[in-house]
């Protein structure tokens, strides 16, 4: 055999060493950190559902997962997770598509306003742009609006104090209003809304269009900072729900996946100080046999979060840190204010001063 | 003239000294008497018992004594008294709380700095902070008590946790958890004295001639308040109209 490139490759580099004679779970060194992440990096993410693992994870292992629109602290933890606190590092609802992410981006650094628009429902009043995130959605439009500014704020203060943000492709289908000109997160009249098939319109976005929003809101971002941040981009494994495609449903999600895969490799290989994670290729690639998949052959089960998770930590280079059990109990990233000295002591004491013995 | 037994948490103290230092025959002639339950801290924790069998509620985590109520155990000189809870209202815990530093019902919003509030998240942490105080009285009800709710007096303006606060806030949501309480109560067919009008100042706030004579103490009214607070309890316990209940618009 003469000299030839393969001869000194890594062995992650052969499918029989890397994968064909490996059990699925000793597939490993899929994804290796291209800059330092510590427990100390401000962490932003946000993207299509699947994002959310990432940053219930983080906060498993005590990683500085930004949250820049935390749930007061007196809320419980069940109704916060009830009001969507807590999913994203702002309550902007899912961004599934990469346009989306532009558009948010362009209403929290000021180069657009966000459209004074709001769907009202049997007297309750949603978000077109995002629908679900107040469950039986608001008490007014200006309730609507004003919480929807409080969300674009915490989506600034995210973008521009983050250390990495973790950005999740989930869609290439989008819907457009066809008067305004902007992005819907999802078809109006699904979750809330009436379909107007003269204003909603329906766009595939191909590679080219992707590529660019997403290059777009990358450049946007940085310039606005001046530095950084580092970006991270994964895709989403979660098949469509539906396509309004024409395809097979199938077919169009791997369409539409492929088309995310390709535009985060190529940004990843173009932009500096951007990776890409494959999170899509760890739920979905067939050595991996559906197997992290529930029934329904879509939503993806907690054995595959945890093991998209624990690839990601064994990137950076600490091996302790695949193993959440083992790492210190979360803390909040926000500073948390201090509860004010409540009044139980006085509240003893009056009482004792009324109906003690010393009265 | 109808027996009283009132009970509850410590703004129980107003109401006892407000007796002791009365001439008012309405109540020195009335028989009265007081249960103290602890620091309204309780409710935040299961703090009660339904025993279905023998129709009785029992405290188990009072400060003062664990009580059980049953129209038997509440009865004084044989008949059954008008049973005046003190706790429902109890706003303290979520108006005094330090998130309203850095979250603020959206109406209030004044700047970026500001995290607003949806009506239904504030509303939701009223409800959590009340539910079981209000299922408490729900259940005395149920146990064939007759249930009467006293509302708590609202905050001092002096009161030190208001230092670089704003005062709209607070205010904001002293009415807000009234209103929202007060509204789960009437659904369930509960009545409640309601603070005296002369007590509340014009921004809704609990006037100074009524604060506690401990100055350490901003957060209890005094026996000037108490005796008010009684006369209104008194006056609706005989059938009378409740003096409190029409003017207190400041709610």
């Amino acid at each position: 055999m003469s000299e030839n490139p393969y001869l000194s490759l890594d062995e992650t580099a052969f499918w029989a060493p890397a994968v064909a004679r490996r059990d699925m779970f000793e597939i490993e060194g899929l994804w290796k950190s291209p800059f330092s992440i510590t427990a100390r990096t401000k962490i932003a993410t946000f993207g299509s559902c699947f994002a959310q693992h990432f940053s219930r994870a983080l906060l498993a292992r005590n990683f500085a997962w930004l949250n820049a629109e935390p749930a007061p602290a007196l809320m419980s933890p069940e109704l916060a997770k009830k009001l969507n606190y807590g999913v994203f590092s702002a309550r902007t609802g899912n961004i599934y598509t990469a346009s989306l992410l532009r558009q948010w981006t362009e209403w929290a650094l000021g180069v657009k306003p966000s459209p004074p628009i709001c769907w009202e429902m049997e007297g309750r009043f949603h978000d077109p742009f995002r629908p679900a995130i107040e469950p039986g959605g608001f008490g007014s439009e200006q309730e609507m609006l004003a919480l929807r500014a409080g969300s674009i704020a915490a989506f600034r203060k995210a973008l521009l104090t983050c250390d990495l943000f973790v950005f999740t492709l989930g869609l290439t289908e989008s819907w457009w209003d066809a008067e305004g000109g902007f992005e819907y997160p999802m078809c109006p009249g699904t979750v809330a809304g009436t379909f107007d098939p003269q204003r909603h319109v329906f766009v595939n976005q191909d590679y080219a269009a992707i590529r660019q929003a997403l290059g777009e809101t990358i450049r946007m971002i940085r310039k606005a900072r001046g530095t950084g941040p580092r970006v991270l981009l994964t895709v989403s494994p979660v098949p469509l729900t539906a396509t309004n495609s024409g395809e097979h449903v199938l077919v169009a999600t791997m369409g539409s996946k492929s088309i995310l895969r390709a535009v985060a490799g190529d940004i990843a290989r173009r932009i500096p100080a951007v990776s890409y994670f494959p999170s899509y290729e760890i739920i979905v690639s067939h050595p991996f046999r559906a197997r992290f998949f529930e029934q329904n052959l879509r939503g993806v089960r907690q054995e595959g979060v945890e093991h998209v998770m624990a690839n990601f930590f064994a990137g950076l280079g600490d091996g302790t840190l695949a193993n959440p059990s083992a790492m210190p109990a979360p803390e909040r990233t926000e500073a948390v204010p201090e509860t004010d000295p409540d009044d139980d002591p006085v509240c003893e004491e009056e009482l004792l001063k009324a109906f003690g013995p010393a009265r | 003239m109808r027996s009283l037994l009132v009970t509850g948490d410590s703004h129980l103290g107003s109401l006892m000294r407000g007796l002791r230092e009365s001439t008012d025959p309405a109540l020195t002639a009335r028989r009265i008497e007081f249960w103290p339950l602890g620091s309204a801290r309780m409710t935040q924790g299961d703090f009660f018992q339904v025993d279905p069998h023998d129709c009785s509620v029992s405290t188990v985590a009072g400060a003062c004594g664990d009580r059980r109520f049953s129209p038997e155990s509440v009865e004084l000189d044989g008949e059954l008294p008008l049973l005046a809870v003190s706790l429902p209202l109890h706003s303290a815990r979520v108006v005094r709380n330090a998130i309203w530093k850095t979250h603020v019902p959206w109406s209030l919003i004044e700047g970026e700095h500001e995290t607003p509030l949806s009506d239904q998240a504030v509303d939701a942490l009223i409800e959590a902070d009340s539910c079981r105080a209000v299922d408490f009285v729900v259940q005395l009800k149920k146990a064939g008590l007759s249930v009467v709710v006293l509302e708590a007096p609202r905050f001092f303006e002096n009161a030190t946790f208001l230092s670089n606060k704003r005062l709209d806030i607070h205010t904001h949501l002293e009415a807000r958890y009234r209103q929202c309480v007060i509204a789960r109560l009437e659904k369930a067919g509960l009545a409640v004295i309601r603070q005296p009008s002369e007590t509340i100042t014009e921004r809704g706030t609990t006037d100074p001639a009524f604060d506690h004579d401990d100055p350490e103490d901003q957060h209890h009214a005094n026996a000037r308040y108490g005796e008010l607070m009684l006369a209104a309890l008194a006056a609706y316990a005989d059938g009378g109209e409740d003096p409190a209940a029409q003017s207190s618009s400041a709610a």
